[in-house]
């Protein structure tokens, strides 16, 4: 039987009296569940192991990979006399810096490279994937942070909201309610914001012991990096629990009976957090396949063989390059240049590798980007995937951030091969000894590798797709609320 | 018993009756015949990779042996110690890790892992590389094989279907009638006995279509698949009596499915993601070593004074015999101390790595009694040989290989002579044997489940004896 009192009206001063005392109504009667007083216990024990494991993990790979750092960098700088050239042989290595928000959500970061080796002529893959020295425990899932908030927390929203309406028409209850002078309509959306701001709440509290945490713990260098990030993660997140109680309630509010009401919410779940991501990232990389590491090798040959070649003085078009060099400088032989042409050839060579590089690395990123675009648009069906990709991005932990580090990686060794190029370019330097060999002092005039994060605009620019299909989600859940609640039936 | 299987046989009446049910057993079904395929085509990636590698190598042992059959000078030139060398070396030069039939069931860790290595005269068999490229998005979400549908999806379709055995009758008042005629405990058995036919009928069924689609057949894989099944069916079993155990305190339908969703989403998801926090550590320290003699920052050949690296060669102990006698020429066996050297580092900082993996593995297991979920998806693993075990292996057995092949060689560069075709036919050629997982390695790997299954019986059977007896 259809609700008589539901006939739509603006939310007036009176009516929002009304939502908030049956809002606080609901989280009164929440509180004294001992059940719930239960579920919350576990939550925040969970949740300090989270805050406490992050931290300490996070201080663990931090602290070891600043003194890995420290000491490569020590050998880079006293390393044995050489040529420019054998030095870009010997070049550097790096690592990725462990982000602190990484104790927040791990995102991609077990599955990829953190060190890369920095040489001439070739660009090295990140290696040392954590995943790949691990046994297939780290398959189901590490434990942060984003394990509580993205599958624990929906999950307790659903334990929690499930019988907040379907409970009240099994015992009558709604009937007397709704006879008092209130719309099903108004009740429903109480409720919402009821559960909604406790679990909001919830969320500020924790993130802001984690931020406590991360001050004290870490120091206040890491604040400002963090900030605007973690109230992002409050607003998604915020947002996800919103979808996620407003569904719960009106499923509550349309459903006949209660274990079936529950049987269903738990497989909506399991779809969303469970299934669906797997089956969508196995179908775009069904859809979109990569190419073999061999065919990534041969085509990087095969462009490389028809370009000039630094090492092979007799190449076509290494001739080509040197006959143009000793025509623009006007002499008839290599020895009559006014600097070394080896320098200059090696840093053509680098150049017309970079290009080849780009070109095909280029290609692999956008057919990844392909295959995740099928995950990304199936947000449009599963916010959890939304919710998942965009956290990642806000931690600085999903593989455009990575990509973003294999970038800032390589435009570091460019930059390093080019002042080794420029300075074996040198007939005479104040930084070789006779046998053109570099000393110490000109390499502590290359700067370290220090590894700028991409800023929180640029994190957002990659996550337009999931941030549209949150809103589109928020959108039409509670257009359907709005619309259809008039329509359900009270006893 | 013949109640119990009357209750049985009513469960399936109910059940074929309900289309919820039957459409999500039929759904199971189908994502199961997905995942087989998903499996499959992981695994034939795998070897489309693998197969240039194995035609190459073919090619160059064709090419090596038609060299061999020409006629050859019997003065032996640098050109010639230097073409045996290499001919022996080309031989299996590429040290493959296949993926087995079952892979394609239980991918595991085999994405993960390099699984071909080029193997020559002196290379770090524990290089660090990476052997594919992959999409990390991917590889963090995992794989949607056999294993998963079984781990995760089979559990809350026992709780779907359990979780009211009890006080579903109670919901529609029928609990009386029927404790007229039976005791609640045969209620519980018969429905949860048809539970687990109606599972272990579809998990075999979905078995042998894999095993089929697989082109396996019964007499090389027959005793696998049924250690598979065994995993499986024990699986089911633990999961049974988890239901068994939590519907006999007889609670509502609501608590028990919360229960049960709970002690699943504990079980699959904090439970070893909390292990795994807790017992893997950092290896970056280790792994840098690696690359940094790699690059050349180990140990210096060339600064070893020329005398000391021919004593090394002769003082070090050898796992192959070795005839170093006075004819031996000095500047070779000073290349062999060398090669030794700086091998016999590299390998053991891999095997360092590999104990430090292995101890973390250990103590991973060692949480097995309260990890059900893990300890199922590591003995699939290791039947299907992606466990991190199996790659650990096939590491070792590749050094092992090395060092053989670098021992005869030596043998040719100590003693130089004509290296003929029955000699290079007499080189190994790494093949690689998977680790043999049979029904009794899998039933003590699984050993801490039975435990918690049989706490779980006796538990239900505790609390129905105490309701009996109040």
């Amino acid at each position: 039987m259809p609700c008589k009192n539901s006939i739509s009206t603006p939310f007036k001063l009176k009516e929002l009296k009304f939502v908030i005392n049956i809002a606080w109504n609901e989280i009164i009667i929440l509180w004294r569940r001992k059940g719930f007083q239960w579920l919350l216990l576990a939550l925040m024990v969970f949740t300090g192991y989270a805050i406490v494991s992050g931290v300490t993990h996070y201080r663990e790979v931090h602290t070891q990979r600043e003194a890995l750092k420290d000491s490569l960098r020590e050998m880079f700088l006293h390393q044995d006399p050489k040529s420019p050239h054998m030095a870009g042989h010997y070049g550097h290595i790096v690592f990725k810096p462990y982000a602190i928000l990484q104790a927040i959500d791990q995102g991609v970061e077990s599955y990829t490279g953190t060190t890369i080796r920095l040489e001439a002529h070739r660009q090295h893959d990140a290696v040392f994937s954590p995943a790949s020295t691990q046994s297939s425990l780290i398959r189901f899932g590490e434990f942060s942070f984003s394990v509580l908030l993205q599958v624990v927390v929906p999950l307790l929203i659903i334990f929690i909201c499930y019988g907040s309406i379907v409970t009240d028409r099994k015992n009558g209850t709604l009937k007397i309610l709704l006879s008092q002078g209130a719309s099903l309509r108004k009740l429903v959306f109480s409720k919402i914001v009821a559960y909604h701001t406790f679990f909001t709440a919830f969320l500020v509290l924790i993130i802001a012991l984690f931020y406590l945490f991360i001050r004290i713990d870490i120091g206040h260098a890491a604040i400002p990096m963090v900030t605007g990030r973690l109230l992002l993660i409050i607003i998604l997140y915020s947002m996800y629990y919103g979808i996620v109680i407003a569904l719960t309630i009106y499923f509550s509010a349309v459903a006949n009976s209660i274990p079936g009401l529950l049987t269903s919410l738990l497989a909506i779940w399991f779809i969303w957090t469970i299934i669906l991501p797997k089956l969508t990232a196995s179908l775009g990389a069904v859809s979109y396949p990569l190419i073999t590491k061999a065919q990534f090798n041969q085509e990087l040959t095969s462009l490389k063989a028809n370009e000039l070649n630094g090492h092979d003085w007799k190449h076509e078009k290494t001739k080509a390059f040197i006959d143009s060099v000793l025509t623009a400088h006007h002499v008839d032989s290599v020895q009559q240049l006014p600097f070394r042409l080896k320098g200059l050839l090696m840093q053509a060579d680098e150049e017309v590798k970079n290009r080849i590089h780009d070109k095909v690395f280029s290609n692999i990123r956008d057919t990844i980007r392909l295959q995740n675009n099928v995950s990304s648009f199936s947000g449009i069906i599963n916010p959890f995937i939304a919710v998942k990709k965009l956290s990642m991005a806000l931690s600085s932990t999903d593989v455009y951030h990575h990509f973003h580090f294999l970038e800032e990686a390589e435009s570091y060794r460019r930059r390093l091969i080019k002042e080794l190029n420029d300075e074996d370019t040198h007939k005479h330097s104040e930084f070789k000894d006779e046998r053109g060999r570099v000393s110490a002092d000109f390499w502590a005039r290359i700067q370290d590798f220090k590894y700028r994060p991409a800023p929180l605009l640029w994190s957002l620019k990659n996550s337009k797709t999931e941030i549209a299909v949150l809103f589109l989600w928020l959108f039409i859940t509670f257009g359907i609320i709005y619309n259809r609640t008039a329509h359900i039936r009270i006893v | 018993m013949k109640q119990i299987y009357i209750i049985g046989q009513y469960q399936l009446v109910r059940f074929l009756r309900n289309k919820l049910m039957v459409s999500s057993l039929l759904f199971f079904f189908i994502l199961c015949i997905f995942s087989l395929f998903y499996g499959k085509k992981f695994v034939e990636k795998q070897k489309e990779v693998i197969y240039p590698i194995d035609t190459l190598s073919q090619k160059q042992d064709i090419e090596a042996k038609a060299m061999l059959s020409k006629p050859q000078d019997s003065v032996l030139t640098e050109k010639q110690k230097y073409f045996a060398l290499t001919m022996a070396q080309r031989k299996g030069n590429t040290a493959i890790y296949r993926p087995t039939a079952f892979s394609s069931f239980s991918i595991g860790q085999k994405d993960n892992y390099p699984y071909y290595k080029k193997i020559s005269f002196g290379n770090n068999v524990y290089d660090v590389e990476v052997s594919e490229i992959q999409n990390p998005d991917k590889l963090q979400v995992g794989n949607f094989d056999l294993s998963f549908m079984f781990i995760y999806l089979a559990p809350l379709f026992m709780i779907a279907l359990g979780y009211n055995a009890l006080s579903g009758e109670e919901d529609n008042n029928t609990i009386r009638l029927l404790k007229m005629q039976v005791s609640e405990s045969k209620i519980i058995a018969g429905k949860l006995l048809f539970l687990f036919s109606i599972l272990t009928i579809t998990a075999t069924v979905v078995s042998f279509t894999g095993f089929y689609l697989n082109d396996m057949n019964i007499h090389e894989h027959g005793s696998k698949l049924i250690v598979w099944l065994l995993i499986s069916y024990s699986y089911f079993f633990f999961w049974i009596g988890m239901v068994a155990f939590v519907i006999s305190f007889k609670a509502n339908s609501s608590i028990n499915a919360l229960v049960l969703g709970s002690i699943w989403i504990t079980s699959l998801l904090l439970v070893p993601s909390i292990v795994h926090r807790e017992v893997t550590s950092s290896k970056d320290n280790q792994l840098v070593d690696i690359l940094l003699n790699k690059r050349g920052d180990g140990i210096n050949i060339r600064e070893i004074p020329k005398e000391k690296l021919i004593d090394t060669m002769y003082t070090m102990s050898h796992p192959y015999a070795i005839d170093l006698d006075s004819s031996v020429s000095t500047q070779i066996i000073q290349l062999a101390a060398g090669t030794e050297i700086r091998l016999r580092e590299n390998n053991s900082l891999g095997r360092a790595i590999i104990n430090k993996q292995q101890k973390e593995y250990e103590k991973a297991e060692g949480f097995n009694i309260i990890n059900p979920g893990y300890t199922i998806q590591n003995a699939y693993n290791r039947l299907a040989g992606t466990e991190i075990e199996n790659y650990h292996d096939f590491l070792l057995e590749a050094e092992e290989y090395q060092t053989r092949v670098r021992y005869l060689i030596y043998d040719y560069m100590f003693r130089p002579r004509k290296l003929t075709l029955a000699d290079y036919e007499a080189f190994p050629v790494f093949t690689y044997q998977q680790l043999q997982f049979t029904w009794k390695a899998c039933i003590k790997a699984l050993s801490p489940l039975y435990i918690l299954s049989l706490l779980l019986y006796v538990g239900s059977g505790l609390v129905i004896w105490r309701q009996v007896k109040d």
